[in-house]
């Protein structure tokens, strides 16, 4: 049914999800091309050449391109890391620097893999571009617009990650792995006999391959530490109860490494970065019902969405729940769940779901 | 014997004698065991080398290298066409300079360094000359007996010999530190077992090319005037020439108003093979070394073709080539 004529672009990063995504791209007829960005250097980040790292790495390139000879379809690698240090890295570091934690996932996929790769293929007269997330592309039947469902494989979904893209690149977007489950794309990796069926889980940030972002932000930004003094630890009441390190090595709902002696489990309500201050206090004092949300991206008309029952999840491992949504003002619209929920992360994505279709999302300002 | 005669038949090409003439196991090896042999035969007279910023990434990374362990290197800056100031190259010498290392023929511009004033004010001083050659033999006349040159690295599969061999050429007289140790082969100046099939592969190879040099240069002189005409119609295309000597064989352009990856990748589906740097940096997709040496920003260092050409190159294919070349630009250019 796919018309031979349409050119795909499948974004490879040399693992299991992409290179299967590949294969049936081309089993589906399509004129195929597998294209691997880098975004990084390994030796960039801070890691020491000959160590192993989970992404842009000559290894995971040359994997991408031996499944594309394998497929006999064409293969590119493109340097996009000027682009992924002016923006992603560049974000992730002043988000921290900001109190805020930042999910760089996500403003990648809306603005490099989507928006500046679009471009790009554009002078190779690409149709489609395709990825190896678990997510569908499908119709909202009301409005007749392209939104995003949730992946067959409800463990592996990765609709979260995608609500920013804008209308018109997922137009041109393809998610051939999102009716299957990560163990059939391992079954027919193998089955296809793949040199990367076996290939790791990639789960932490690419170029965190350690998952420390604080040693990565000590080690390649050192001014974030200059620029970021202690400052005091206040409870519920404002009074002072130890010292912080710098606002960037925190993270709303953190427990560990507080290095305070109150007697009872506290947790990071707030970073106040104006005030150099953060507020510690109980679970139940990180619960909120509402919440500020701005940079959205709407998938279909927010008419649709505003005042709506939708549900909304506001991490990437967090259920999503019933919740409404309205204009606050300007960019900013305002989320009020049923029910208070816990540790509300300003930096992190909150996406809107009608049922299991992504309709927008946004970025969580303030409470 | 067969070893000798194939190390005599490439000593005769070369104006050298046979006593000369080093096998290796390619350019890269050449040039990594010129510069740290030479380099450290004269650690007793002083610990300084002078090399220049364009060089190949085989002779970069070994001068870092003799860095790390306590040499000082003057990396000698180019003007924007690759042109050295030979003026340059003298106030950069010191009492200690116990090194002078220079590439003939850029394998990405094509030009022509001036070699023999070069060796000559080194000459001069009692400082050995290298020469990394690779890109000269074959396609330059070459008669060390008449140039003022101590060491040149020679690599087999430029020539028409398979990979996996090379010549070192190191003038008779010239100390050089061993660095593969273990064995008497080759002056015991680099141990193991040669490579027979490739020195034969490698002597024939620089045989044929050396005695037909006249008609191959003329070959290339046809080709790459048919192809400066052609690029230089093309619309956005800068040649990047000068009024200095090149290689007819490299031909090096700059396309401006269009996003380079996407013309190589264009240039690749229509079957045209050329590149945008050496390879010997493919996979980093970094923008050459060589071009951002000269000051060309990433954009246009990224969107610069170097064409080679070969023996078996055609006008025909020229002619093709500069059509799709043109294609293309037109497809993808950009508004400034």
């Amino acid at each position: 049914m796919a018309p031979k004529n349409k050119k795909v672009v499948i974004a490879m990063s040399g693992g299991v999800d992409s290179s299967l995504a590949a294969r049936l791209l081309v089993e589906q007829g399509y004129d195929v091309m597998g294209v691997t960005l880098k975004l990084w250097g390994y030796i960039d980040t801070g890691g020491k050449p000959g160590h192993e790292s989970n992404c842009c790495s000559l290894d995971d390139i040359n994997n991408a391109k031996a499944e594309c000879a394998a497929l006999g379809i064409p293969h590119y690698t493109l340097d996009m890391s000027a682009e992924f240090k002016e923006i992603v890295m560049a974000n992730f570091v002043s988000e921290y620097k900001a109190g805020r934690t930042p999910n760089p996932c996500v403003l990648c996929n809306t603005e490099i893999k989507w928006h500046q790769l679009l471009d790009k293929l554009d002078d190779l007269g690409v149709d489609y571009l395709a990825t190896g997330h678990y997510a569908r592309k499908v119709k909202h039947s009301e409005t007749g617009k392209w939104v995003i469902e949730r992946g067959h494989d409800l463990h592996k979904d990765q609709s979260y990650v995608l609500w920013g893209i804008r209308p018109e690149d997922l137009e041109r977007t393809l998610f051939p792995l999102g009716e299957l489950s990560k163990q059939e794309v391992r079954q027919l990796a193998a089955a296809a006999n793949m040199a990367t069926a076996e290939t790791p889980e990639s789960m932490e940030i690419c170029f965190v391959p350690d998952n420390d972002y604080r040693r990565f932000l000590n080690e390649q930004h050192p001014e974030i530490a200059a620029s970021a003094p202690p400052g005091n630890f206040v409870d519920k009441d404002g009074t002072v109860i130890g010292e912080h390190q710098g606002i960037y090595n925190y993270t709303v709902g953190q427990r560990k490494g507080l290095g305070l002696a109150t007697g009872e489990r506290v947790f990071v309500n707030k970073i106040d970065a104006e005030t150099n201050t953060i507020h510690v206090g109980s679970k139940q004092d990180a619960e909120s019902k509402t919440f500020l949300v701005n940079g959205c991206n709407w998938l279909i008309p927010e008419s649709h969405v505003l005042g709506v029952d939708v549900t909304v999840q506001i991490r990437y491992n967090h259920r999503a729940k019933p919740a409404k949504i309205r204009h606050e003002q300007d960019q900013d619209y305002r989320v009020t769940f049923e029910n208070p929920e816990n540790a509300i992360t300003p930096g992190q994505s909150a996406v809107f779901f009608l049922g299991d279709q992504v309709v927008g999302g946004g970025i969580i300002k303030s409470m | 014997m067969h070893l000798d005669q194939a190390r005599r038949s490439i000593a005769s090409n070369l104006g050298a004698r046979p006593g000369e003439i080093l096998f290796t196991s390619g350019g890269t090896e050449s040039n990594n065991l010129a510069l740290k042999g030479l380099a450290q035969a004269g650690r007793g007279r002083g610990n300084h080398i002078i090399s220049c910023s364009t060089e190949h990434p085989s002779v970069v990374e070994s001068l870092k290298s003799l860095e790390q362990s306590g040499y000082e290197v003057s990396t000698l800056p180019l003007d924007r066409f690759g042109q050295l100031d030979l003026s340059e190259v003298e106030a950069a010498i010191r009492p200690t300079t116990i090194l002078i290392s220079f590439m003939w023929v850029n394998n990405e511009t094509g030009l022509i360094h001036p070699v023999e004033a070069l060796g000559e004010l080194a000459r001069t001083r009692g400082i050995p000359f290298h020469s990394d050659a690779v890109q000269a033999v074959g396609h330059l006349p070459i008669d060390l007996s008449e140039l003022p040159i101590d060491a040149l690295s020679i690599s087999g599969h430029k020539l028409g010999a398979p990979a996996g061999i090379g010549v070192l050429y190191l003038r008779k007289g010239t100390a050089l530190a061993v660095q593969s140790h273990g064995g008497s082969q080759e002056n015991s100046l680099r141990g193991g077992t040669q490579n027979l099939l490739g020195a034969l592969a490698i002597a024939k190879a620089m045989k044929i090319q050396c005695e037909s040099l006249d008609s191959h240069s003329a070959h290339f002189k046809k080709l790459s005037q048919l192809l400066l005409k052609k690029l230089g119609y093309m619309p956005h295309v800068h040649i990047n020439r000068t009024e200095a000597d090149y290689s007819p064989h490299i031909v090096n352009c700059s396309v401006g108003h269009v996003d380079g990856e996407a013309m190589f990748i264009r240039l690749d589906l229509d079957q045209v093979a050329v590149s945008n740097g050496s390879a010997c940096t493919s996979g980093s997709q970094a923008p050459s070394h060589v071009l951002t040496a000269l000051g060309f920003d990433k954009a246009r260092a990224q969107a610069s073709i170097r064409i080679s050409l070969g023996l078996t190159t055609t006008p025909q294919e020229i002619e093709l080539f500069s059509e799709k070349l043109e294609q293309i630009i037109r497809s993808i250019e950009r508004e400034p």
